[in-house]
């Protein structure tokens, strides 16, 4: 995908391409001996004959035409058990009604310490997708806060990871020179996204596509070699490890409180 | 259900952890979504057959296969991992009951060459002097730039996973784990024509990576 990124007071539309962690094409080849592309196989849904033959699989069922056939006794065809089939995602009530006319909802449950106390919190709100906003108009900044590779891995757990690449000479040039800084500094530079409300410029999440997870930041990482090649690789935090230092915090007897609670609960 | 346990073998005294894992979800708040009618009732996700026939499917009634391009189905027992001239790659046995040892430490900035596929926390089973000594010598290697990295398969498979120990503050020892992908340079030459994003789904668990081929 192309982005904008911007460094000091340049910036210009540059790729951001995936790191693959296992090799592209991992073909396969049959116990028989016979040779498979990867693209040749694909993953279909199928109808498993010991749980479509039960009960309960007759009561709900939404065609009419099919419940007439129940009623009259007549003979369902299930010629097409155990074969391929295509499905689709329907939302029902309680009686297994199809319902068209809903509304989605986000509910986040939350452990968080209250007066050291690890409580569970359990809030509710409408969804709203997410919209990406990383793209070729939008700059995100190459921000002049640097941190050490140690602060990095000790406070951040890294969720995703994608390479910066040049797609001309000119941008080439941009990104030799910021992977040139990053690798004499031996530090990793924070990267945002940023907003604009009332004339000033707020960091925003960054969400890379449409309905994907937002990332607070990136963490730029930048190397260069003998041969006048660059490496600049955007490595998006996940998530923080504070937390997991403060819950380490509590002491044993609120967090036997804490699990006689949850049971009580349940 | 049980926690999952590893090894740590330090001067001939090996130290037992209960594996935590950890998330984003359980950092961040783990996240549903729910579906409410306009009455405010609580709804549920079901799925119906598109061949006319409307059958609403009951959970466990079908299942994803492989399935070649003539349309017959492949069981996973069938297929072995071959690299791109078809030779079988190599199976890496399942590793995590072998205990570890600290003896490989890679340089810190390395740990960005894995992708990070799992969190975990060691929580030992006895907090003595010997995890305080271990704990120590972590961290020690961490402030000199060095993190400990061992195999960590947990099944057996032809991707190599390795974990490795990062210290925390409060005496806790954190366990990534990851697949390596060696470090890619650019050159002027080339311009890098714009990719597709075929990235591996961002929510993908360690044993979904093995069940794929």
């Amino acid at each position: 995908m192309i982005i904008n990124i911007g460094f000091g007071e340049q910036n210009t539309t540059i790729n951001l391409i995936p790191v693959h962690s296992r090799k592209k094409s991992r073909n396969a080849r049959l116990i028989n001996g016979e040779e498979i592309s990867r693209e040749e196989i694909k993953s279909e849904a199928i109808l498993l004959k010991d749980k479509i033959n039960n009960d309960n699989l007759l009561g709900p069922i939404i065609n009419p035409a099919i419940i007439e056939k129940l009623i009259n006794d007549e003979e369902i065809d299930f010629e097409d058990i155990g074969k391929k089939i295509k499905t689709q995602q329907i939302i029902l009530d309680a009686d297994n009604n199809p319902v068209y006319d809903f509304k989605k909802f986000v509910r986040v449950t939350k452990k968080k310490i209250v007066d050291n106390e690890m409580k569970e919190i359990i809030t509710e709100e409408e969804f709203v997708p997410t919209i990406a906003n990383i793209n070729e108009s939008i700059p995100i900044q190459i921000t002049n806060k640097l941190i050490t590779y140690q602060e990095a891995l000790k406070n951040y757990v890294i969720g995703n990871t994608k390479y910066l690449t040049h797609n001309d000479g000119l941008s080439f040039d941009f990104l030799y020179k910021i992977a040139e800084y990053l690798d004499k500094e031996n530090k990793l530079a924070i990267v945002q996204a940023f907003t604009i409300i009332n004339n000033k410029k707020v960091p925003t999440p960054m969400i890379l596509k449409d309905s994907g997870r937002p990332y607070a930041f990136a963490l730029l990482q930048g190397k260069i070699n003998e041969y006048g090649e660059y490496l600049l690789r955007l490595n998006f935090v996940n998530f923080p490890t504070k937390n997991i230092i403060e819950e380490s915090k509590i002491t044993p007897k609120n967090i036997a409180e804490f699990i006689l609670k949850i049971q009580f609960t349940i | 259900m049980a926690k999952r346990k590893v090894t740590i073998s330090e001067n001939n005294i090996n130290l037992e952890f209960e594996l935590e894992k950890v998330t984003r979800e359980t950092e961040v708040g783990e996240k549903k979504i729910i579906y409410k009618d306009l009455e405010n009732k609580e709804l549920r996700k079901g799925r119906i057959t598109t061949d006319g026939m409307n059958i609403l499917l009951p959970q466990g009634s079908y299942k994803n296969n492989h399935v070649d391009s003539k349309g017959n189905y492949i069981s996973n027992k069938e297929l072995i991992e071959v690299d791109d001239e078809f030779n079988p790659l190599p199976l890496i046995e399942g590793n995590v009951a072998i205990p570890k040892t600290l003896e490989n430490p890679i340089e810190i900035i390395d740990l960005l060459n894995y992708k990070i596929t799992n969190t975990y926390i060691l929580n030992p089973i006895q907090k003595n002097d010997d995890f305080q000594k271990l704990y120590n010598k972590v961290l020690l290697s961490f402030n000199n730039d060095e993190i400990f990295s061992f195999p960590y398969n947990i099944l057996a498979g032809t991707i190599q996973y390795s974990g490795f120990l990062i210290p925390l503050e409060n005496n806790i020892i954190l366990l990534e784990v990851g697949i390596y992908s060696d470090p890619q340079f650019f050159s002027r030459k080339e311009a890098i024509e714009e990719q597709e994003d075929v990235d591996e789904p961002e929510d993908y668990d360690i044993e979904e990576l093995f069940e794929a081929i």
